[in-house]
């Protein structure tokens, strides 16, 4: 534990933080992108009803 | 401005300060933050936030300059009642704290605006709600930038919550040692296995422990884009896997203190009157209920108090109390995770960024019931140490003395040799009246419990 938080203290904070979340994006994106046509064919076959909240977390707010 | 003098806590901060003048609290924001701070304020976002009461309220003031040479404006924030740390609270106060920040960070979004900074020492509690107190925390959003504060979120915020949830209840006082955030690497390693198959936990902690691994000596060169559309997805994702957590169903110490024990109702009941008769006899404003157990009578204390801080080493209970205080709609109860047997220390730069507990009470009125026997008998501490610490900190104090022969102080030295010769009524009464004036002495009928009202010398 020291030796790492040691090596830190001379790295860049943010840096590696950067690019996790480029890779992040990137996976998160495209769970995103298959769950939006899921919903889009879900649709086809039931009502819409009811506001589907859970797709409007994942992408307006 | 002689006068003045600057909050230990705020010296880190370029953008700005907050400082005491007068017994007020202010905070004066720098030049150097002069275009972010127009912004906050000028986009409309200030506003909204203080309208949804997620950010702390203030108004400018021009008379007051703390530092003439680095000043752009004096605020005169909302003042605290009472300050506490993301190490005193349960697993829910954390919880709500952390989706707070991700909300916050998501509305800052909208008006070109986001968080440089996301950790839990921005959030205090006022009304029973978490409110972020930095207002010098937000900074102009440069499209297709990361989030600055993305790590700081992780460690301080993420990490303690999968480890209360994971493993255990009172894992959040890993912050006492690691104020600027759980190391990510520390918390990997400390996960159980199956979260590495978890897959938003296995990107925020275990792939970040990994590239940080990796890019120990170097930093990654690569320069990084996120479109602000993939930014939301990123807090989106961190929000959805928080609202999942919850707290493991440990069984509490006390929370079936009243059912299982020969405590009955019927003692629970004559107690509760003879707390209420006593409190009917004085005046008070600022509370302390010390080993509040499930938070009965520090419910109490709320009718008649402005403010109530409750205080138990049981981490459950707190994170009940928590719970019902926000379903009831309770606003001036401040429930906290304390061990008074070694309550929170002060820590930071010259051990004053972060005030110790007792530091930061100052009661009307201490209760303490049913905790004698824990300090004096458990801990063996004498009763002229509890009374003299007490009678620093309160005028008033609610107290109940447990003698030696109830079933539970019996269960206390179950085990161990009994060597409490002075623990009797009168040695308590003695210890005692040397810092405090017995105003009323009551015995609870079925038991032979004895509760007293005491006023300070």
């Amino acid at each position: 534990m020291i030796s790492i938080n040691f090596i830190l203290l001379y790295v860049d904070p943010g840096s590696t933080s950067y690019l996790l979340q480029v890779i992040i994006a990137a996976i998160v994106g495209v769970a995103v992108y298959f769950k939006t046509i899921w919903w889009k064919i879900k649709s086809i076959f039931t009502r819409r009803n009811k506001k589907d909240t859970s797709f409007e977390e994942l992408t307006d707010e | 401005m002689n006068n003045t003098s600057i909050f230990p806590a705020s010296f880190k901060d370029p953008a700005g300060f907050i400082f005491l003048y007068e017994g007020i609290y202010y905070r004066q924001v720098n030049h150097s933050y002069a275009e972010d701070y127009d912004l906050l304020i000028g986009s409309g976002l200030y506003q909204r936030l203080v309208t949804q009461k997620k950010l702390i309220a203030h108004t400018e003031v021009t008379d007051i300059k703390a530092d003439k040479n680095t000043w752009y404006k004096t605020l005169l924030p909302e003042q605290l009642s009472f300050i506490s740390y993301p190490y005193e609270w349960g697993f829910e106060q954390l919880k709500d704290a952390s989706l707070l920040t991700l909300n916050i960070q998501l509305e800052a979004l909208k008006y070109g605006m986001s968080l440089k900074d996301a950790t839990p020492f921005n959030i205090q509690w006022i009304e029973g709600k978490p409110v972020f107190i930095d207002t010098l925390s937000f900074e102009k959003y440069k499209e297709n930038n990361p989030w600055i504060a993305y790590k700081q979120f992780c460690e301080t915020f993420l990490a303690p919550l999968l480890l209360m949830h994971y493993r255990n209840n009172d894992l959040n006082k890993l912050l006492v040692n690691f104020p600027n955030g759980i190391p990510i690497p520390l918390t990997a390693s400390l996960l159980p296995f199956k979260t590495k198959l978890n897959l938003p936990i296995f990107l925020h902690i275990h792939l970040h422990a990994k590239l940080q691994k990796r890019y120990k000596e170097d930093n990654p060169q690569r320069k990084s884009h996120l479109s602000t559309k993939q930014l939301i997805n990123i807090i989106n994702s961190l929000r959805n896997l928080i609202k999942k957590l919850s707290v493991p169903e440990n069984k509490t110490n006390w929370n079936n203190y009243y059912d299982e024990t020969i405590l009955s109702k019927e003692y629970l009941s004559e107690k509760q009157k003879l707390v209420s008769d006593m409190l009917s006899l004085i005046r008070f404003k600022t509370a302390v209920d010390l080993g509040a157990n499930t938070g009965e009578f520090s419910l109490m204390l709320c009718h008649k108090a402005e403010k109530v801080i409750a205080v138990d080493f049981d981490s459950a209970c707190i994170n009940n109390l928590y719970l019902h205080a926000k379903a009831k709609k309770i606003t001036n109860l401040y429930p906290l995770v304390i061990d008074l047997s070694n309550p929170s220390p002060a820590i930071g730069w010259a051990n004053e960024e972060r005030n110790s507990f007792w530091q930061r009470i100052n009661a009307d009125l201490i209760m303490a019931l049913a905790l004698v026997h824990h300090l004096a008998i458990s801990f063996n501490l004498n009763f002229s140490l509890i009374a003299d610490l007490l009678s620093k900190k309160t005028t008033y104090l609610l107290i109940e003395f447990v003698p030696k022969n109830d079933p539970k102080v019996q269960q206390l030295l179950r085990h161990r040799k009994d060597v409490f010769e002075n623990y009797t009524e009168e040695a308590f009464e003695k210890k005692f009246s040397a810092y405090f004036d017995i105003t009323k002495k009551q015995i609870i009928e079925t038991t032979s419990r004895v509760l007293y009202l005491m006023k300070r010398k």
